[in-house]
């Protein structure tokens, strides 16, 4: 059930989530091979037809989940549904990895606060989320995957404290309230 | 107890009908029954048969059920007098256009257990206790309800676990507070006097992704005369624990006196049914809360219902079911503590519940469990136990030894 949004928190999602993802994405655009480079929007709001290309969906991938991680941070500090969710949630690290894209991110959450980074987290994991395959993840992104079958076939791992990454999972799909995937 | 098998090749046939599953089904195997719940690829996904204390899953694995169904089976699977009585009473029918005698003598039965003046019957836990906390407001004519947070009362949209198509106004009345925290009872009380129609809570707390909290000495009694003072109804969740501590309502165990009762799960030994016992003087604002279902009369869940609380006071069941998870925790304490574990016993014995300590990610617990699936036999790592009537002591001995080589690979570390 969508709940409201609000433009201040928008607008600081925009400042610093979207903006760097742009940085990122105009970086990964320059790494790509031959000519017929995407633009930014293919990257960052693919259409399903942008998603055509492995080179544009794997980036897309990437950029997508950087966002949504560094958004997370923003919105357990600004929105208050998320504060809601993250002052019930015990302290913990959840680490997530899509090993194909080389992604390896981290959220940890203390006192109700969250902070995120890259690589090797600053204390161990509680709970690790993985995406064996990267085509899940982006059906994940775009919303298109029930995790829950997923789980069961093990193309979503989850080892760890359940809990959290239920409750970072409510957070982070706030983003998607702010910003709708483009279909 | 069964060697341990090969991984991914233990559970194929389960695997391949969730992938079926996965197809037609939202989540493949949604609910608490959920291979997302447990750890997925080292537990079995689908059963196929059961007789008393054990089940074999769909690859023809045994495995000694410390489950229960999630505690319906309170006697064993398929007891023969439990289903002696069903099948009479389908070979005389089951959903009729009426309620059959074995609505009363059910009824009656409840009542007399409970020392409560009526009862009404359902299919479900959470028809239930949805349904009492509609009595307490139609009785009071008071909107706001107390729960105890991380509490569980059924899927219906005031009280799920999950997050999907709930909606703020469902939840607008419902305010939580801590187990055992009488400061914050008393302080949410004190916030909406005047308002509160009733508190509704387990007998004891049996959080999932948690160890289970017993009561702390007085907590019943300063929170029923909290809730007295106030004119707040007491609801006893007894869905989860009712009929494994005490025959007349978990409540008796703990010494407080709830205004109603709920009880489901182990009532009917397996069979759908669902009951609400409550105080003489609630019973004209019962009878004004509509409250049906089409297959609620059925009279084969009743008959069998009525013979599990037969043989469960005749055999002493719950005294036996007591002993055993006696046995068991103390097994378990001894067996952590030889590989130089610290573990967590919780829980009611014929409920228990074991975690290690210092395992925040439930690393060790949910390799523990699936070593004991391995082993044949099967625990949760994050939802409590249940044992039955049917379980032996050479069953938790079993049991044990299993518990002793996944205690070893625990304090191994490996992985």
């Amino acid at each position: 059930m969508k709940k409201p949004v609000r433009p201040t928190v928008w607008l600081r999602l925009i400042a610093g989530a979207v903006l760097p993802a742009f940085r990122e994405a105009a970086a990964a655009r320059r790494a790509m091979a031959g000519d017929a480079k995407p633009g930014l929007r293919a990257l960052l709001l693919p259409t399903a037809r942008d998603l055509e290309s492995e080179a544009v969906a794997r980036a897309h991938t990437a950029l997508g989940y950087g966002t949504a991680l560094r958004g997370a941070v923003i919105l357990g500090a600004h929105d208050p549904a998320s504060r809601g969710v993250l002052a019930h949630t015990a302290d913990g690290t959840a680490r997530f990895i899509i090993p194909e894209l080389g992604f390896d991110r981290w959220l940890r959450l203390e006192r109700g606060a969250l902070r995120g980074g890259r690589g090797e987290p600053p204390a161990p994991a509680d709970v690790t989320l993985s995406f064996p395959r990267w085509r899940t993840a982006l059906a994940a992104l775009r919303g298109e995957l029930d995790e829950m079958a997923a789980l069961g076939t093990g193309d979503l791992v989850i080892s760890g404290s359940l809990p959290l990454a239920d409750h970072l999972n409510l957070v982070l799909q706030r983003m998607a309230d702010y910003f709708p995937p483009s279909k | 107890m069964n060697p341990p098998a090969p991984e991914n090749s233990h559970y194929a046939e389960s695997l391949r009908l969730f992938a079926r599953a996965s197809r037609v089904i939202p989540g493949g195997i949604y609910g608490h029954t959920s291979p997302a719940l447990t750890v997925p690829g080292k537990f079995p996904y689908f059963a196929a048969r059961a007789e008393g204390g054990r089940y074999w899953d769909a690859d023809g694995n045994e495995f000694l059920d410390l489950m229960c169904g999630y505690g319906p089976i309170v006697l064993g699977h398929h007891h023969p007098e439990v289903e002696a009585a069903a099948e009479k009473q389908r070979r005389d029918g089951d959903c009729f256009n009426h309620p059959t005698e074995a609505t009363v003598l059910l009824a009656e039965r409840l009542t007399a257990l409970t020392g409560l003046g009526w009862a009404v019957l359902g299919k479900n836990g959470a028809d239930m206790t949805t349904w009492a906390v509609q009595v307490a407001r139609e009785f009071t004519g008071r909107k706001k309800i107390l729960r105890v947070r991380g509490g569980y009362h059924g899927a219906h949209a005031w009280c799920s676990p999950g997050h999907g198509g709930i909606i703020p106004e469902d939840r607008a009345h419902i305010h939580a507070f801590p187990w055992n925290d009488l400061d914050a009872l008393r302080d949410l009380l004190a916030r909406h006097r005047g308002q509160v129609a009733a508190l509704i809570a387990s007998p004891y707390h049996h959080p999932a992704f948690g160890d289970s909290v017993l009561p702390a000495p007085g907590y019943w009694a300063a929170a029923e005369e909290a809730c007295r003072r106030d004119g707040v109804l007491l609801i006893s969740d007894d869905v989860r624990a009712g009929f494994r501590l005490h025959l007349g309502g978990s409540h008796q165990a703990f010494g407080f006196t709830p205004d109603l009762v709920c009880f489901s799960k182990a009532l009917g030994n397996g069979h759908a049914i669902s009951a609400t016992v409550g105080k003489a003087e609630l019973k004209v604002a019962a009878s004004r809360v509509f409250l049906t279902g089409s297959f609620w009369q059925g009279a084969v869940a009743m008959r069998a219902a009525l013979t599990t609380l037969e043989i469960l006071e005749r055999d002493d069941g719950i005294g036996r079911m007591r002993r055993l998870g006696e046995r068991f925790a103390a097994g378990l304490r001894a067996g952590a503590e030889k590989h130089g574990l610290r573990v967590n016993c919780s829980g009611p014995p014929a409920i228990p519940f074991m975690s290690f300590a210092n395992d925040a990610g439930w690393q060790r617990q949910r390799r523990f469990c699936a070593e004991m699936a391995r082993r044949g036999v099967f625990l949760h790592p994050h939802h409590n136990w249940f044992l039955c009537a049917a379980h032996t002591e050479a069953d938790i001995d079993g049991a044990l030894a299993s518990a002793d080589a996944a205690f070893a690979l625990v304090a191994a570390g490996e992985t």
